[in-house]
């Protein structure tokens, strides 16, 4: 048996998230030397990166580092191929990140980006993507057992370490979109499956997320850019967005109606922290008491706020209302294959199947050896991914925890800690230049 | 030794220079910020109260000009090492390869030249006259006013890609005869510091190096800029580039305290199918090619980015690979080896290479040039000696391309600049050389649009 499904077979045992360094770290090790095999036969863009870098042999972990790749590559293709609608062209740039075939899509009469996506499932590629924040998205491939990689953990490891039985008991309220490529959209669509009643499902729309919208944003950027965008454009461009959110507000209102109605059964919630201090209101309103929530009911938040002024202790007042709840939350991101799990004492847990690296400020060097509690770079190397290689340099700031168990915590094994940042943006590092593009004219201008 | 010590002494230590005195910090005191610490910050001595004048507000411009001029000259022979010293210490911190900076630093006092000055004065203001006296017109209807270019309160938020910022800022500035608070960026904390210590060594006590500071603060702490960058105190912001650097003095910006900005900029090249007459014809536009791409191993806001030419795909992969060529060679503002290019950058190129025959790569990642060649511009900022070849139909065409973040557009051949600087000053460039002179330039003619000196005075009138 190879160590990599060894690894990935830790998900059925249940202390997977709490083992020890030296059970895991000779499989790990094992793992990478295969999975690098075979991954530089099948993308010569990794064969080329470990031949510049000079990587033939990995005697340990820290040995990966070269091999990382920044989150720019699954975002490398250019926006021209989406632009002009050049779908084969696309499709060979994601062939070049892809163990897999691409030959098997169906390339005719596709009319945006979403389509070709639709295109990309249909062959077997089930792509996730990311926001789109900088007017770019990331193509993150997975295969249908990359997939069910996803579901398994799902089943077996709900609100870890106070797992719940997938019983089909709970309702389910996800608020956003009822599909589209986004992970943490996927990841809901399984948990649905598998948990919710099936006379209680309810999503804030069921109109599936669309990516075009956020092409039609960096299409307005270009258009500003090239100085062919007109101010009513640009206004209608911001209006856009605003209606979409006045439409929303409605079947918000609705939901939360619904949560506040059958707040006494086990519920799984789904959303933004924004919209979850948003239901806590309108039931204050209602005159809701506090901790009236079903001890069954998972709470599931993450994600920024958008801007929103809320007060410091958001959090702590968003869980006082809902009471003694359950909760799924973890540290990871759209390109990671499973998150990190946090434990009752707020530490995120390692899985089995994904090594962490923490690397000096520049994300080139480990930041110490991997031994005690090193602060630095976030990066990655997730063993499980079948369509592509997934290792990668992050921007967040972190501190790892390499000890088999540190006094203040309850549960043993290697973690990252509670407190994670953003390291700063090129530019915030006080190095000034007199160079720089048309970005810095409109950035922030147009309505996200 | 405990830890904090070590770390202490391991940071490089960055003297300031306050009204004439320096102050050096380090052994532990002042202010920490990872590989180098500074004295502490003292926001009072940093301003010059309005109460009075200025120190050097009634110098006349002769002696404005002749202590400039003696700087400049002790700067050549630097008997005290102060140039050396900052040179070495740059050497070591800074971004720029060690033999780009020396030429650099080389280069340094020629600005501070006689000639330089009065040409300077002339372009920029019209005459000396006006910076120590007033000038006299009469209006249509016999009304007569007079005019001058009175000192400023000034505060220079620094570029560090290059020295020569830091001495034309000090030389507008002393001509100015104004106060002037410098800011030092992270990647050049030292030669600002070592003209003005040159400065003082020349004219000791001098009202001049009394009306100069040079410190560093990190670019956005409030602690600092919400008290100091306040009209009270300063009358314009002068600010080099660096998009964070302008964002964060935006909050400041008011009635009464201006913004002068070197805006951020891109520049680009355009050459004419002309470049193809002969294959020596072709050889010297790619040697110009690169001169104008590796300004500064393309840090600078005038080094071009994306090239955009005539050509069939045949002679534009000719041109390429000798371009790719080219940029490996070291030059007055180049070396031949830069560095190596940011990781996100490298995968952005390697997945243009996997990418052919839509684009081309020649060249690796090592820090002597890649080109890639497309029919579209990258998407990417192309940086570390790093630039797209464009094919158009014709140049006109390429115009389109052209934004007002545009500064520098290098032609090739210099006839074609005549049809083509109307229609690119209306998209928004601001400066059109021929290909392979971009280098230089700004001092005594606009830069960025405008006259510099004349932005930086305070224009007072006497009128009856």
């Amino acid at each position: 048996m190879n160590a990599r499904k060894v690894l990935m077979d830790m998900v059925y045992q249940p202390d997977c998230f709490t083992l020890r360094q030296d059970e895991l770290v000779p499989l790990q090790l094992e793992a990478a030397r295969e999975l690098v095999a075979e991954r530089r036969e099948q993308l010569p863009i990794l064969d080329r990166r470990a031949r510049e870098a000079g990587v033939d042999r990995i005697e340990t972990l820290d040995d990966l580092i070269p091999l990382l790749f920044s989150h720019t590559s699954f975002k490398s293709y250019p926006n021209s191929f989406v632009r002009n609608g050049q779908w084969d062209r696309m499709t060979q740039w994601l062939g070049t990140l892809t163990t897999r075939p691409m030959d098997g899509v169906d390339l005719s009469g596709i009319d945006d980006i979403d389509d070709w996506v639709s295109r990309l499932w249909a062959a077997g590629h089930l792509v996730n993507t990311t926001s789109g924040t900088s007017g770019k998205v990331s193509f993150l491939n997975r295969t249908r057992a990359d997939d069910e990689v996803l579901r398994r953990n799902s089943e077996l490891n709900l609100c870890w370490p106070e797992r719940i039985k997938p019983e089909r008991k709970h309702h389910f309220f996800f608020l956003g979109p009822r599909s589209g490529p986004y992970l943490l959209l996927i990841a809901a669509n399984h948990v649905e499956r598998m948990f919710a009643r099936p006379d209680s499902i309810h999503y804030l729309s069921d109109a599936p997320l669309r990516l075009t919208e956020i092409t039609r944003m960096a299409e307005m950027r270009l258009k500003m850019a090239e100085g062919t965008a007109t101010p009513s454009e640009i206004a209608a461009s911001e209006q856009a967005g605003r209606e979409q959110s006045a439409n929303m507000a409605n079947r918000f209102a609705e939901m939360v109606r619904l949560i506040i109605e059958l707040r006494h059964e086990p519920m799984i919630i789904t959303g933004g922290w924004l919209q979850m201090w948003q239901i806590m209101e309108a039931a204050r309103e209602q005159g809701v008491p506090n901790g009236q929530f079903h001890p069954e009911t998972i709470i599931q938040s993450g994600g920024g706020l958008k801007g929103a002024n809320l007060p410091a202790d958001y959090r702590e007042q968003v869980f006082e209302f809902f009471g003694d709840v359950r909760t799924q939350q973890g540290y990871g991101m759209s390109e990671m294959s499973t998150g990190f799990p946090k434990d009752l004492d707020g530490f995120y847990h390692q899985v089995p199947w994904i090594v962490p690296f923490v690397l000096d400020r520049e994300g080139v060097k480990p930041a110490g050896p991997r031994e005690g509690v090193v602060e630095g770079r976030f990066a990655y190397l997730d063993l499980s991914n079948e369509a592509r290689w997934n290792g990668l340099i992050t921007g967040d700031r972190v501190t790892i925890d390499f000890r088999e168990s540190r006094p203040e915590a309850r549960l043993p094994g290697l973690v990252v800690h509670p407190n994670i940042s953003r390291y700063a943006n090129i530019g915030e590092d006080d190095k000034i230049g007199c160079a720089g593009t048309i970005d810095a004219y409109i950035s922030g201008e147009i309505g996200a | 030794m405990n830890q904090s010590t070590k770390v202490a002494s391991a940071a490089v230590a960055v003297p300031h220079f306050v009204k004439g005195e320096l102050l050096v910090g380090g052994g532990g005191k002042g202010a920490h910020y990872g590989k180098f610490c500074t004295p502490t910050l003292d926001i009072d001595g940093l301003v010059w109260q309005r109460t009075e004048p200025g120190p050097a507000f009634s110098i006349p411009i002769d002696e404005v000009m002749d202590v400039l001029v003696a700087t400049g000259e002790r700067m050549t022979a630097d008997p005290s090492g102060l140039l050396a010293e900052a040179f070495e210490a740059m050497a070591q911190v800074g971004d720029l390869d060690r033999g780009v900076l020396q030429r650099a630093y080389e280069h340094l006092p020629k600005l501070f030249s006689k000639d330089w000055l009065k040409f300077l004065v002339q372009g920029e203001v019209g005459g000396a006259d006006i910076l120590d006296g007033w000038r006299t017109v009469t209006d249509p209807s016999g009304r007569t006013a007079q005019y001058r270019a009175f000192p400023p309160r000034l505060v220079h938020v620094l570029a560090g890609n290059a020295p020569g910022v830091a001495a034309i800022s000090i030389i507008r500035g002393a001509l100015t005869k104004g106060v002037n608070l410098l800011k030092l960026p992270s990647n050049d904390l030292f030669t600002a510091t070592a003209i003005l210590r040159t400065m003082a060594e020349v004219a000791p006590g001098h009202p001049m190096t009394k009306s100069f500071s040079a410190v560093y603060w990190k670019g956005g702490d409030e602690a600092v800029e919400k008290y100091l960058l306040r009209p009270i105190f300063f009358d314009k912001l002068v600010a080099w580039g660096g998009e964070g650097s302008l964002r964060s003095a935006k909050k400041y910006i008011g009635p009464g305290f201006e913004l002068v900005a070197f805006d951020p900029k891109t520049s680009i090249s355009m050459i004419g199918r002309e470049a193809f007459a002969s294959s020596e014809r072709l050889a010297e536009v790619a040697e110009a090619a690169a001169t104008d791409i590796c300004l500064y191993d393309q840090s600078a806001c005038t080094s071009s980015r994306f090239q955009f030419i005539e050509a069939t795909m045949e002679e534009a992969e000719a041109f390429c690979a000798l371009l790719q060529v080219e940029m490996g060679k070291e030059r007055l503002t180049a070396s031949g080896c830069g560095m190596q290019a940011p990781s996100a950058l490298r995968e952005e190129i390697e997945a243009l290479r996997a990418l052919e025959p839509y684009y081309k790569v020649f060249g690796e990642s090592d820090g002597r040039g890649v080109v890639i060649l497309s029919e579209d511009p990258v998407d990417f900022h192309p940086e570390a000696k790093t630039v797209n070849v464009v094919i158009v139909r014709t140049l006109e065409d390429a115009v389109r391309f052209v934004t007002v973040a545009t500064q520098t557009v290098g032609v090739f051949p210099a006839e074609r600049k005549v049809g083509l600087r109307e229609k690119l000053a209306a998209a928004g460039a601001q400066r059109v050389v021929t290909l392979g002179s971009a280098l230089g330039g700004g001092v005594g003619i606009p830069h960025d649009g405008f006259f510099p000196l004349h932005r930086l005075v305070r224009w007072v009138t006497d009128e009856c």
